[in-house]
């Protein structure tokens, strides 16, 4: 058993299984040994601390994926993957805040699998959307100036027509 | 400068209130995961957000990975290129500067130089942070969905380049292709009619689909493009088989062009199963081939000639269909038709031929392995397959496939072997025994063994040299089994007595009868030639086996010889894996090896060691008193010494003329006779069949088939040793005994009124009978040496007979004579012996018979020739001869003056 505190200091006990499903916490554990009492979890909130333990007590008996992969998977390996399976479409059906916050938590623990769910879904979202649309729903703001978007729509044009 | 950006966003944003962190502040590996799972339009909309979404876009890693999932990226070939643009670099750096000062355009290049040198390091992952993104240079080019790789090459920093080349050439068609729908033509087949094109145009579409990202869209693009190609399989699939069903096979071909398209598809696979299931004519086999005996190798012949012409038919086809760009076709037509026409009919018959009888399956397996290593050679060569290399591909495959066989064969060649051989001695032995107890034996000892020997060994390395053809197959299915119509009905037959070895051989060809009669073979008929060395074989077995009868309840030459050849023809065809080579000749060869040694074994230890075991068995059992029963019914008459006289006379006559010996002794040394021939036999078999044939180093000794030779041999051996050993002891025995009951009291001690009796007696002449017969009885089956050392030991136990006998009896001065001349008797047998160890003992026993011929009155004397030591030669000690003397009639008389001769020790000698 482990202990998870959020940044407002709820307390979570996890099952050592569970809490190995984050390379960060695994690699922790490893380090200073099994009895490592409470962890804090700076910048991840209850809530989402919560919902991101939910998806690590659901997948504790899947393998673990090979560490040292993270940027290198090849196209063959992620192709097998492309499906969203039901429990995780399920899981991810939160608000879009909270869809982010577990992304960024899955990235800061290093729970790959959860990542990589998490950017399939936003990918999905993101598709056939315009820049500005894609602006408004990731609250990003346009640095461009009107000269350098033209520019870039030329840029671009490989891209955009069929 | 960005990160200055970054803040100034950052606080906006909070500032604006928003509890939503931008993505723009997303770490790099969230936003390239992200980036990851996007299609490519995708990726430029969302790098079009803000300039840090964009930087990230543009990393060149990400663009990397898309072509290299279209097998468009060689990360070898980029790092190499790297090295060489370095060392360029340096070389080259001075001319550049002046350049560009003088062009202006410096700017550009010296920040490609700078991003160049940053990422010197090789594994260091290039970042496309300030890589300027160069767009393809001319978009108003048609796309070329064709050959849009051409040309292309891995360069770090230009990943991005070389992928939106690639996909402005083919995306438009792909997303055509798979959002049109089922009724509307796409734009790619409209543009392209052809169907090469076409072919190559879908599988570089397939190629893109897999560098579009992991998202649930582009996954329903990549199966409808899939289901879209599969459908142009299909109709590629139609044509071709239209094409074949056509029946045009030239370059020009439809079956050609569509070959060619298929190919495209990478849809070979199925084009070639088509072709090989549409063209591969079935060869039906032939009723013919199974006959009642086993295979009909020439129906056989005739159909597999007829399954390489099939094939062969179709090599030409296959060249101008396929040629060198669809491989294997060849090899893979021919294997079909070949498991099909091939390997499951020769499964059929042979499983249907073992069904039938064991030795047919046995005939058919290496000749039909001859015929598949043959096969292949009769096809044509093929440019698809190689010229001539797909032949050696089919012949292992051939082999690999009957290898079944092979195996089982060799199993069952040794099993059937064993338990043919074990069952020919195991109904012989209940035969036997059977009989054992009626028969009267009936020996012929003493013929000239020695020369039917030779002729009967010449005559079986006669049958061993024949080539195989005689033995083995064909024709042999008759000769190979003549031996086999058990040798029961030829043993009873033979042991009925009739006198002519011929006839006793009841399958035997006249031709054969009479020079079977004559010993000798005229030369035969030339439509026998092939059969008759077999015959004369048996001729001469049935002669031996005639002359033999008198061992037949021991064992039978004839059982041997038919053991012997059912191993030959095991070997023979074992042999014929042995040209194969490899791992199959050594099996081989071990399985020739066990066959040979499961050989010595049955015929040498159960057979001839049963015999011999019987046959010492009996000599052990033997009791001298067996022959003289007839003493107790002459001494139940009352009238003892001259009708024993007449009786034992008679006896002895009888035993002379019918047994010349003492029976089981008589037995034992046919034996000798029969085992040494035996052995002969199997090491002419050995040489000529293992050694010479160089299957066998005769000098290995690891060898286990020399192991059991050298075992056998030295078994043969003991048991000639043993034999000899006991009959030494039974014929010691049988002395004694004619020495107690034919010796005559009245022989040494006549009585006064009896005339005194010149020569030897009845007794000596009994001996000297006995031994002689025994004696030469073994001259010829064994070796000089152990002949030397059996007469010498029986001579010595003669010489110790006497000696004994001597001291038993009274001999008076009258019987002295009597004594003198059977003394004389036994040292002329024993001169003819030719011993000279043995002449010394008997001249000094004839000087001991001189001293019972002094008178009484001659003490003196007597002491004095006693006490002459060089007289008996140094045989007898002063004792012995002193116990001699005791048996003289008068001892009593001249007891005194003898020791005071001898010893010294009479009154005189104390007085003086």
């Amino acid at each position: 058993m482990v202990t998870l505190v959020s940044s407002d200091g709820v307390s979570f006990n996890v099952d050592q299984k569970v809490a190995s499903r984050s390379a960060l916490i695994k690699n922790m554990m490893e380090d200073i040994g099994e009895d490592a009492g409470e962890i804090p979890v700076p910048n991840v909130s209850s809530n989402v601390l919560k919902k991101v333990i939910e998806y690590c007590t659901y997948h504790k008996d899947d393998p673990l994926p090979q560490s040292g992969e993270d940027e290198g998977t090849s196209a063959a390996d992620k192709k097998k993957s492309t499906v969203i399976d039901d429990w995780d479409y399920n899981f991810l059906q939160v608000d879009q805040e909270m869809l982010f916050e577990i992304i960024l938590t899955a990235n800061y623990l290093d729970i790959k699998p959860l990542l990589d769910v998490g950017c399939k879904t936003v990918a999905n979202m993101i598709k056939g959307k315009t820049p500005e649309e894609i602006r408004r729903t990731f609250n990003i703001a346009n640095d461009f100036t009107p000269e350098e978007e033209a520019q870039i729509r030329r840029e671009n044009e490989w891209a955009e027509d069929r | 400068m960005s990160t200055l950006m970054w803040s100034a966003e950052q606080s906006a944003a909070a500032a604006a209130g928003s509890h939503l962190q931008s993505a723009a502040e997303w770490p790099d590996r969230v936003l390239t995961n992200l980036i990851r799972y996007m299609s490519p339009r995708d990726v430029v909309t969302f790098g079009s957000t803000c300039k840090r979404i964009r930087q990230v876009s543009l990393r060149d890693d990400l663009w990397q990975s898309r072509l290299e999932a279209m097998d468009l990226w060689d990360d070898a070939e980029a790092k190499r290129k790297k090295n060489d643009e370095f060392h360029q670099h340096e070389e080259q750096e001075l001319d550049k500067e002046e350049e560009e000062d003088m062009t202006g355009a410096g700017q550009k290049k010296e920040e490609d130089t700078l991003v160049d040198l940053l990422d010197l390091s090789p594994t260091k992952p290039v970042t496309a942070t300030s890589t300027p993104y160069m767009p393809p240079a001319d978009l108003s080019n048609q796309p070329n969905p064709l050959t849009p790789f051409d040309g292309l090459e891995s360069t770090y920093g230009k990943a991005l380049e070389t992928y939106s080349s690639v996909y402005r050439n083919l995306a438009p068609f792909y997303y055509d292709m798979v959002q049109s729908g089922a009724f509307q033509e796409p734009l790619l087949f409209k543009l392209y009619d052809q169907p090469e094109h076409q072919a190559r145009a879908l599988v570089n579409l397939k190629r893109l689909s897999y560098s579009l990202g992991d998202n649930e869209f582009e996954d329903e693009n990549r199966d409808q493009l899939a289901s879209i190609a599969e459908t142009f399989e299909n109709a590629a699939l139609r044509e071709f088989e239209l094409g074949i069903d056509e029946g045009d096979f030239t370059p020009d071909s439809r079956v050609k062009r569509y070959a060619q398209v298929l190919k495209q598809l990478g849809a070979t696979e199925s084009c070639v199963e088509l072709f090989v299931h549409k063209r591969a004519i079935d060869v039906p086999h032939s009723p013919a081939i199974l006959g009642d005996k086993g295979i009909n190798m020439t129906a056989l012949q005739n159909h597999l000639d007829l399954v390489s012409k099939t094939i062969a038919q179709q090599m030409e086809a296959i060249d101008t269909v396929f040629g060198l760009e669809i491989d294997n076709v060849s090899y893979l037509f021919a294997k079909i038709v070949l498991e099909d026409a091939v390997i499951d009919t020769i499964n059929h018959v042979l499983e249907a031929a073992r069904e039938q009888e064991t030795v047919y399956y046995l005939d058919a397996v290496p000749d039909i392995y001859a015929k598949l290593l043959t096969i292949t050679d009769t096809l044509p060569s093929s440019i698809n397959g190689h010229q001539d290399k797909y032949k050696g591909a089919l012949k292992r495959l051939l082999i690999s496939q009957y290898e079944f066989h092979v195996d089982q064969f060799m199993q069952l060649e040794l099993d059937s072997f064993e338990t043919y051989a074990n069952d020919l001695v195991d109904s012989w032995d209940k035969e036997t025994h059977d009989k054992e107890i009626a028969t009267e034996h009936y020996y012929l000892s003493n013929v000239t063994k020695e020369k039917d020997k030779r002729d009967f060994l010449s005559s079986f390395k006669d049958v061993l040299m024949m080539p195989i053809n005689v033995i083995g197959v064909g024709s042999s299915k008759d000769a190979s089994r003549s031996g086999t119509p058990n040798p029961n009905a030829n043993g009873s037959s033979s042991k009925s007595g009739t006198p002519n070895p011929g006839a006793s051989r009841s399958g035997t060809p006249n031709p054969d009868q009479s020079s079977a009669d004559g010993h000798h073979v005229s030369s035969p008929p030339p439509e026998l030639e092939t059969n008759l060395p077999t015959t004369e074989l048996d001729a001469k077995a049935a002669i031996m086996n005639d002359r033999l009868q008198g061992i037949n309840s021991l064992f039978n030459l004839e059982l041997a010889l038919n053991i012997t050849k059912a191993g030959k023809a095991s070997l023979e065809r074992i042999k014929r894996f042995h040209a194969a080579g490899g791992q199959l000749a050594k099996d081989s060869k071990e399985q020739c090896e066990r066959v040979f040694v499961s050989l010595i074994d049955i015929l040498g230890k159960r057979h001839i060691g049963g015999g011999f075991d019987k046959a010492l068995g009996r000599l052990d059992s033997y009791k001298p008193h067996n022959l003289g029963f007839l003493d107790e019914k002459k001494s139940k008459k009352g009238k003892k010494e001259e009708v024993k006289e007449e009786s034992l006379e008679e006896k002895k006559k009888k035993e002379m003329e019918k047994k010349g010996g003492l029976e089981p002794l008589v037995v034992f040394a046919e034996l000798v006779n029969i085992g040494d021939l035996i052995q002969q036999m199997i090491h002419v078999f050995f040489e000529e069949e293992l050694a010479q044939k160089k299957f066998i180093d005769r000098n290995d000794f690891v060898s286990p088939s020399v192991q059991a030779k050298k075992k056998f041999e030295k078994q043969l051996d003991e048991y000639v040793a043993r034999g000899l050993n006991q009959g030494i002891d039974v014929l010691s025995d049988q002395m004694d005994f004619l020495f107690v009951t034919t010796q005559l009291g009245s022989d040494f001690n006549p009585l006064p009124n009896m005339e005194p009796n010149m020569g030897p007696t009845e007794c000596a002449k009994g001996l000297v009978d006995l031994l002689s017969v025994h004696m030469k009885i073994l001259s010829g089956s064994t070796e000089k040496t152990v002949l030397d050392v059996f007469q010498q030991e029986l001579g010595m136990r003669f010489f110790a007979s006497i000696c004994k006998h001597l001291k038993r009896k009274t001999i008076s001065v009258d019987g002295a004579i009597t004594v003198i001349s059977d003394l004389n008797y036994y040292y002329s047998f024993v001169l003819g012996l030719k011993q000279r160890p043995l002449n010394q003992p008997f001249a000094a026993l004839k000087e001991v018979g001189q001293m019972y011929l002094i008178d009484t009155k001659d003490a003196k004397a007597l002491g004095k020739l006693l006490s002459d030591m060089n007289r008996f030669k140094g045989v007898f000690q002063p004792e012995e001869i002193y116990e001699f003397a005791h048996s003289r009639a008068d001892w009593v008389l001249v007891k005194r003056e003898v020791e005071k001769a001898m010893y010294g020790l009479g009154v005189d000698c104390v007085i003086s």
